[in-house]
């Protein structure tokens, strides 16, 4: 699963274009709001009047939305936050606990990865589905249950502005939404915590000594215990030194005490098993069969495209340009003899071979400045696991002539020289080139940017924990800004409903992109009613006549209108960050610097428009 | 207004109310006989059927039941529950997003789902059938290294198995996971490699209850037994057993399952193993008793009554006798009528074109293209069946008959002579047409073929040879030629000797196909192409021209 780094732009090279961007379509709405307006004033109030008219709402607006009173909207939040309370919105926090009682039918501790199943399927999931849930409810139904209970008239009397009951209002509800997933949260970990937490045991009867054929050394081999569906090889040579397997993404450290059938073996709790990779991604690009640079390598025929595939035993590589690779990031004292750089990689094979052993791939490190290139390592590549290859600090190979031939010493005997990996092949400023070949014919590999990368360090995977969390609230304030706008105008049901389409909207904001797009099977909308009524697939050409030419050309009007609707809608899946916490990868700063920077683009807005409506409705006047 | 009056307007109603409860309680009597529940028995009280519907839906016969579809699976029930009623909107989503993890090659999400699926969609047996399927097919060789593809393998065959237990009743899940253990295993490009991890019972543990995947089958008591099988022709087996037994104690309506295939999967296995066996390196006692069993197995697979469609049922191994008993009656009924046969053929072979007599005439390995289409419709066009013979016989002995005084015993032994000819012409028919049917299920599992095999393979001069061959075979993978060489020739005399007592096996095109293969690798050995001539005279020449023609 690729978890990529969000198109892999800082924060710095994505806000200025996302700004000009959103300042463009804010002044779009604004300008065609303006207009609207002055149309509509026109026709009831004549042209004079219209323009007193805008000119009035505009100065109300810039008045109302700077001279906010930082109390009296904190006031008006703390009404909010006492009127959920009344609602009982702490049943949400009892679902959840009761979720989380019987969430363990739900989770298979045999699983691959269970750390995966559990964060990524049951507990983020969870917590997303019932603070959307709260932030729907709560806010949708809020003003319009109090305009209609005449209680809004106590508020709106006051000297208080509308743009603060708005704001108060979102603050509020988003203040009771931060408590529960607080709360929740922490039960959410607990539970992770109890349910990933494991050992197994081992004794002296599992162990059987094997020889290594052709060493005089014996090795200690055997299986642990089962436990959550699973066993570890455990390997102990004769100095005592002991190897757990990784298995399911985890390891345990073992204890020994003792020596031969009285020695007692202690395995502690899952190692590597939740943490949270920093990685220091590179820029990829190829060559091609000719040794061209090119942007893709060759498409073998797969229906996901994500990865390009390089030729083997040919000129095809696949090639990664790092910044960042410095001795301060790789402190000798953390990474005495490599630095590790993770890889996954994509096999195919145009023939099997000898099924029994991976295909071979070579790793070449090369000094972008001066030209150096240095063969790193040969390696059987593991098809969709990741695969920690330990880039060695110091790399000794056979010394090679300018024609690429083997230099030999007097006595006949190739010359070895040792290359320092920061010294010789990393530039002053810590870039290098990490290149990847396939060594056998008819065989291919495949990858994409964020298959390799260099794994500086671990960060905290509780704090990765919250920010996983943040993610989760960063969209429950969207469905509370959208959900407190719409009640502004609508009423309880209709600002539910509306807030639910602009829910599904959201989540489903790449698919209606690609609809307006025409890059979808099957049509747009009235040719997929179409389809589904006659019980056809996706690929078969319609059959000619009127109800298809009208199908298509009602589609064609559809499209603009949907990527306009898809421009104003959130994509909730930017703001997820539970395939990160899930995964083990940092939700790094810029990425979460960037959504609370979209949040804020839609909050804005949403508040201004609230504001309007809430000005216009005649409400106690 | 007069009281009484204005008093009936409420008597009325509430003799209305009356009447309302007087039905309801009548009512109350019916819906008891139809409704009440079905409960359990304790020590003291017996327990009690329930009224009707309870037990139509208990009633083995209709099996409404759910707790007779299978175990009932607490987590599933509560995960519907919890669906509120949009379980067909849940599967759907499932679905769709376990295709997009497939696409996208992750496969651990993916087998997540699997087990959500699996909780929403407990009893539709195509939902298990599909996705076992994928999961063993699809998603292993997606794999690279070796083991994993095993894993797969083995994950999905663990999948139908936790499928078969919510489905008790229904034959095609044990018998796919038969399908998966012995075919995908056994039949792979891995198959040395995955045959060697087979062996390993880590990959076949289970937590919580029940027997594991590779267990044996008892075939006395037709039950799993703790017994674990290392070989996985013998797990497919095992499961191939267990899906005979559900269909013949549930009687399940099984509409598209090929009877005749169906009950030769078990003794098929039984023959692959014996087959893997002798890939393996195997020809001692074991072989031998694995090509006995085999061909135990396959008799009592001939001996089993099956549905032959609208042709009611037929045992496959009635065949010869019924061949054996029309050819009595036709050589009965020549002896009654001499030469009636030979007159009729020359009548219709006068009646036939010039061209036609000419294809006959013909030597079939000279024959032209159209000559053998002729050669073809003449043949079908001169065939004299019994019928005719007997109808002429009896018309003659009538013609004869009118001369003779009725009561005579000359004429009373005509009468007899003609019946007997016309008995004689109709069970040979009969019997032609039964192993006719007969032919037609046997051609659909190969059933001479695989009688042949069993029964040739099992003597000791052939698990020589084959012994011989193997031998001959790792003699030139180690670059032993005059080793090699031996053994070929040793093995070619062996085959000679048991083709000489079971001449049928010449013309088996599977034993052909074995013995050009092992002639091509000797050629080889005596650094020859595959199309050199061999040293003459040679001892397997007979089934070399027969086979290598064909290929």
């Amino acid at each position: 699963m690729p978890i990529e780094s969000y198109d892999f732009q800082t924060f710095a090279e994505w806000f200025p274009g996302a700004f000009a961007y959103w300042a463009a379509v804010m002044g779009c709405l604004l300008v065609g709001g303006l207009i609207t307006g002055f149309f509509v004033s026109v026709l009831r109030s004549g042209p004079m009047r219209a323009v007193e008219v805008v000119g009035r709402a505009v100065r109300d607006l810039v008045l109302d939305m700077t001279l906010l009173s930082p109390r009296r909207i904190l006031a008006l939040a703390w009404v909010a936050v006492k009127e959920a309370v009344r609602r009982r919105v702490l049943v949400v926090f009892a679902l959840f606990l009761v979720l989380m009682l019987f969430a363990g039918w739900f989770i298979n501790t045999a699983s691959d990865h269970p750390e995966r199943v559990c964060i990524g399927r049951l507990v983020f999931p969870a917590m997303w589905v019932l603070t959307f849930l709260l932030g729907l409810f709560l806010s949708s139904m809020s003003l319009p249950l109090d305009i209609k209970n005449r209680t809004l008239h106590t508020v709106v009397t006051k000297p208080v502005r509308q743009s603060e009951i708005v704001l108060g209002r979102i603050l509020g509800f988003a203040a009771v939404g931060t408590l529960l997933l607080a709360a929740m949260g922490v039960i959410g970990w607990l539970f992770t915590i109890r349910t990933l937490s494991h050992t197994h045991t081992l004794t002296a009867g599992q162990l059987k000594e094997e020889t290594t054929p052709g060493s005089q050394t014996s090795l200690l081999k055997g299986k642990t215990s089962a436990a959550s569906g699973h066993q570890h090889a455990v390997t102990i040579d004769a100095s005592g030194e002991a190897v757990v397997e990784m298995k399911q993404g985890h390891t345990h450290d073992l204890y020994i005490e003792g020596e031969g059938d009285d020695a007692t073996y202690t395995l502690e709790g899952p190692k590597d098993q939740l943490v949270a990779r920093v990685p220091i991604y590179g820029k990829l690009h190829f060559l091609d069969r000719a040794g061209n640079e090119a942007e893709k390598g060759v498409n073998t025929g797969d229906e996901w495209t994500y990865r390009s595939f390089i030729e083997g035993a040919g000129r095809m590589a696949a090639i990664w340009e790092f910044k960042g690779i410095t001795q301060r990031a790789f402190p000798e004292s953390e990474f005495p003899e490599s630095i590790p750089l993770d890889l996954t990689i994509e096999v195919f094979r145009t023939h099997k071979g000898d099924v029994s052993k991976a295909v071979a791939g070579g790793l070449w490190l090369r000094n972008p400045d001066t030209g150096l290139k240095v063969e790193a390592q040969v390696f059987g590549a593991k098809k969709f696991s990741r695969d920690v290859r330990p880039i060695p600090r110091s790399i000794e190979v056979f010394k090679k002539d300018a024609k690429g031939k083997p230099v030999k010493d007097a006595n006949g005997r190739p010359v070895r020289e040792t290359y320092d990996l920061f010294r010789d092949l990393v530039t002053p400023d810590g870039r290098v080139e990490v290149w990847l070949q396939c060594l056998e014919g008819g065989q291919y590999f495949g990858m994409a940017r964020a298959d390799a990368y260099f794994h500086a360090r671990d960060a905290s995977f509780v704090l990765n924990f919250v920010k996983g969390l943040l993610g989760i609230w960063m969209q429950m304030a969207l469905v509370i800004g959208f959900g407190v706008m719409l009640s502004t105008f609508l009423s309880a049901p209709v600002a539910l409903l509306a807030t639910v389409f602009v829910i599904v909207g959201g989540i489903f904001r790449d698919f209606i992109v690609d609809l307006a797009a025409g890059k979808t099977y099957g049509g747009g909308p009235w040719e997929s009613a179409i389809r589904l009524f006659t019980q056809q697939n996706q690929i078969v050409e319609l059959e000619p006549g009127l109800r298809t030419s009208a199908a298509l050309t009602f589609d064609t009007i559809a499209k603009p209108a949907l990527w306009m609707i898809s421009r104003v809608l959130p994509a909730f899946g930017n703001f997820e960050f539970d395939d990160y916490v899930s995964y083990g990868y940092a939700v790094d700063g810029d990425l979460l610097l960037r959504c609370a920077f979209q949040l804020i683009g839609f909050l804005l807005p949403l508040t201004v428009a609230g504001y309007f409506f809430l000005k216009n409705r005649e409400v106690a006047r | 207004m007069s009281p009484e009056k204005t008093a009936d307007p409420r008597r009325r109603s509430f003799y209305r109310k009356l009447a309302y409860v007087a039905g309801i309680c009548l009512l109350l009597f019916p819906l008891f006989v139809l409704g009440h529940p079905a409960t359990h028995g304790t020590r003291d009280t017996p327990g009690r059927s329930g009224g009707v519907l309870a037990q139509l839906r208990n009633d083995p016969e209709h099996g409404f039941s759910q707790t007779q579809l299978g175990e009932i699976d607490m987590t599933s029930e509560t995960f519907k529950l919890a669906t509120l009623g949009m379980r067909g909107i849940a599967v759907q989503v499932l679905w769709a997003k376990y295709n997009k993890y497939r696409m996208q090659k992750n496969f651990s999400f993916a087998w997540d789902l699997l087990q959500q699926l699996k909780q929403l969609a407990p009893h539709f047996t195509k939902v298990w059938e599909h996705l076992a399927w994928d999961i063993t097919y699809n998603v292993s060789v997606a794999q690279d290294d070796y083991k994993d593809k095993f894993f797969w393998v083995v994950g999905g065959a663990k999948y139908l198995k936790e499928g078969i237990a919510l489905n008790g009743r229904e034959p095609r899940l044990p018998r796919e996971l038969g399908r998966f253990i012995s075919q995908k295993v056994g039949r792979a490009d891995e198959t040395p490699l995955y045959r060697a991890l087979f062996r390993d019972e880590a990959w076949f543990q289970t937590e919580g209850e029940g027997l594991p995947l590779n267990a044996g089958y008892n075939e006395q008591t037709q039950t799993r037994e703790h017994l674990v099988l290392r070989d996985n022709w013998q797990v497919g087996k095992a499961w191939y057993r267990e899906a005979e037994r559900v269909l013949a104690e549930y009687h399940v309506y099984a509409p598209g399952l090929s009877r005749p295939v169906f009950y030769s999967d078990a003794p098929l296995a039984q023959m692959y193993y014996a087959m893997a066996l002798e890939k393996d390196g195997s020809f001692d006692k074991v072989a031998e008793d694995a090509w006995h069993t085999a061909g135990r197995d396959w008799r009592e697979f001939g001996e089993r009554e099956l549905p032959a469609g609208d042709e009611g049922t037929v045992r496959l191994n009635d065949y010869e006798p019924l061949v054996q008993e029309a050819n009595e009656c036709t050589t009965a009924l020549d002896k009654l009528a001499p030469g009636v046969r030979d007159e009729i053929r020359g009548e219709k072979v006068a009646k036939l074109r010039s061209a036609e007599r000419k294809a006959l005439d013909t030597p079939a390995d000279k024959r032209t293209e159209d000559e053998v289409r002729a050669a073809y419709e003449a043949q079908s066009r001169i065939e004299v069946t019994n019928d005719e013979v007997a109808n002429r016989l009896a018309q003659s002995l009538r013609r004869q008959l009118r001369k003779l005084p009725r009561d005579s015993e000359e004429a009373q032994g005509m009468e007899r002579k003609a019946k007997e000819a016309l008995s004689l012409a109709q069970r040979a028919a009969k019997a032609q047409e039964q192993a006719k049917r007969i032919d037609r299920q046997r051609s659909i599992v190969n059933f001479a073929h695989w009688r042949l095999r069993a029964e040739v393979e099992q003597t000791r001069d052939m698990l020589d040879a084959r012994r011989a061959i193997y031998d001959a075979d790792q003699a030139m993978a180690g670059a032993q030629i005059a080793a090699a060489l031996a053994g070929y020739e040793k093995g070619f005399a062996l085959w000679r000797k048991v083709i000489d007592s079971h001449p049928a096996l010449a013309e088996d095109s599977e034993f052909g196909y074995d013995v050009i293969e092992a002639v091509n690798r000797y050629r080889r050995a005596r650094g020859q192409d595959e199309k050199a001539d061999l040293p003459q005279p040679f001892i397997l020449q007979d089934v070399l021209n027969k086979h290598e023609k064909r290929r």
